[in-house]
């Protein structure tokens, strides 16, 4: 586990660095018309500062439920989330959160897109849509500032929802499948840039995924959740050399992390 | 267009082989003189309704529209207050309008409230399903960055319902003018209504069928001003129908 600890080397000892994030016994019920619903038991999760963090399980095993906590929409029954040390239970605007949905609004154009968290934080529009021009090439998106999000591919689409919540200047992203909707070719090629891109902001990464290959290519380390009521059922770390490439996908050391996870998985499936 | 010149020539010819007398069915050949020779007559009269039913419209769509918000945002305002908007539509117009009239004397605002009472109501129940129709994970995603209500409404809700809203508007625009018509039959001394009213009293009916085609124009006159209102507003709902 990377952590930054070696860097504050400098004599002013405030606190010991905190996990970037940290859910401790955390369980969630709703109620339903079928009655009590229990959506999570007991999570722990933990990510240190700058770490690739994958959550992988069935679908409806909760892994929405656990993002919409960690955000701050909804708060826990019971147990611990703490942001950067911080109680985040029921606090909104701690981690930039991007939803399985890239959720654009139709309404503003790519720019004003994805300048909406700043805008929602206070900033003028005009200083904000200045910071975030830049940025547009290196998401692919140069030239379609101007365009409705109805022009948009599937691909440019995601990438200006995932600028969006980059540009919410927040030390950690909760990507809630982020790639679930697009073509195997578009994935491939989304996967190495956003790679790419996360070697280059040093941010903390939550990420959701039910794809095998996803988790091991993107992540350090990969939690595995049951079906519901959801909980962890294994974890595994990912050594792979960085940076990766797509082609790491064909090599011993990968295709035996994936047999390990599919493993961990199928277990949940028998039991 | 075409449909309109057949049906005029065919107007024209019933009239000139049945030999309709004027006064019962006046030709469009006779009308159209109406027009012009009245013209002095038409045009103030028409100046007048024209206000009316501009200023009506203005309020009916200021009322339609915050009870509209009322409504949605506060469950207390749908239950007390939206069975009276509905029976509302059930009270016939023209039975109350008498008593608007002996409330509010002869001038603008008993016409105008006859507007408000008769067109508000599309643009509150139009409003209403828009500001409802909501995608409700846009406003989850706007709660994670922490945005107020007051954010919430006017970055998604609102542009949200545009669309609706703006239809309520244009059926709005097309009534308010019967509302302005309405109002005047009942007391008025001016205006198209008191003009037609009075016109068919005397058997000038080639000049009813003139204020009438006069009223049409500006209702469509006021549709087209708000469809284009409507397609300066909302730009995003025109590039994905050029699609």
């Amino acid at each position: 586990m990377a952590t930054a600890a070696g860097r504050c080397g400098c004599g002013i000892v405030t606190q010991p660095v905190k996990e970037a994030i940290a859910v401790r016994g955390m369980s969630k019920g709703f109620r339903e018309r079928s009655g009590w619903v229990e959506a999570l038991r007991e999570v722990s999760i933990a990510a240190a500062g700058g770490e690739f963090v994958t959550i992988i399980g069935p679908s409806g095993c909760g892994k929405s439920t656990l993002f919409n906590i960690i955000s701050g929409v909804i708060a826990p029954d019971e147990g611990e989330v703490l942001i950067q040390g911080q109680d985040a239970r029921g606090r909104v605007g701690l981690a930039g959160y991007m939803p399985q949905k890239d959720l654009l609004l139709p309404w503003r154009t790519v720019l004003d897109n994805v300048v909406l968290g700043m805008e929602v934080s206070g900033m003028k529009a005009a200083a904000a849509r200045e910071q975030a021009r830049p940025m547009l090439g290196e998401f692919g998106l140069a030239g379609f500032e101007g365009a409705y999000p109805a022009a948009l591919s599937g691909g440019m689409r995601q990438r200006a929802a995932l600028l969006r919540t980059v540009l919410f200047h927040r030390d950690i992203l909760l990507l809630d499948e982020p790639f679930g909707a697009l073509d195997a070719l578009t994935r491939r090629a989304m996967h190495e840039w956003l790679l790419g891109l996360w070697g280059r902001l040093g941010k903390t990464i939550l990420f959701v995924t039910h794809d095998v290959e996803e988790a091991v290519l993107l992540s350090d380390r990969v939690y595995v959740m049951s079906a519901r009521p959801g909980r962890i059922i294994g974890e595994l770390a990912i050594p792979l050399p960085r940076p990766r490439h797509a082609e790491i996908a064909l090599g011993g050391e990968f295709v035996e992390l994936k047999r390990l996870l599919l493993g961990m998985l199928r277990g949940e499936a028998a039991a | 267009m075409l449909l309109a010149l057949v049906g005029i020539l065919a107007w024209q010819a019933a009239t000139f082989f049945f030999s309709i007398e004027p006064w019962l069915l006046p030709s469009p050949w006779e009308v159209a003189r109406a027009l012009g020779s009245d013209a002095g007559l038409l045009g103030p009269h028409a100046w007048v309704t024209a206000q009316e039913a501009l200023v009506g419209f203005v309020a009916a769509v200021a009322v339609g529209f915050a009870l509209a918000v009322a409504v949605v945002r506060w469950r207390t305002v749908e239950r007390a207050a939206y069975p009276y908007v509905i029976a509302s539509q059930a009270v016939p117009i023209i039975a109350i309008a008498p008593v608007l009239v002996v409330w509010f004397g002869f001038g603008m605002l008993p016409k105008m409230l006859v507007i408000v009472l008769i067109t508000f109501f599309p643009v509150t129940i139009n409003t209403v399903d828009g500001l409802r129709a909501v995608d409700p994970e846009m406003l989850t995603l706007m709660r994670t960055m922490g945005a107020t209500r007051w954010q919430m409404f006017r970055m998604v809700q609102l542009p949200s319902a545009l669309p609706l809203v703006f239809s309520g508007m244009k059926i709005a625009a097309a009534v308010s003018v019967i509302g302005a018509v309405l109002g005047e039959w009942v007391a008025a001394s001016e205006g198209l209504g008191y003009l037609i009213t009075r016109s068919s009293a005397q058997y000038l009916t080639a000049r009813v069928f003139a204020a009438v085609l006069v009223l049409a124009a500006m209702g469509l006159a006021l549709f087209a001003a708000v469809s284009w209102a409507e397609r300066r507003a909302t730009p995003w709902a025109r590039k994905q129908g050029q699609e």
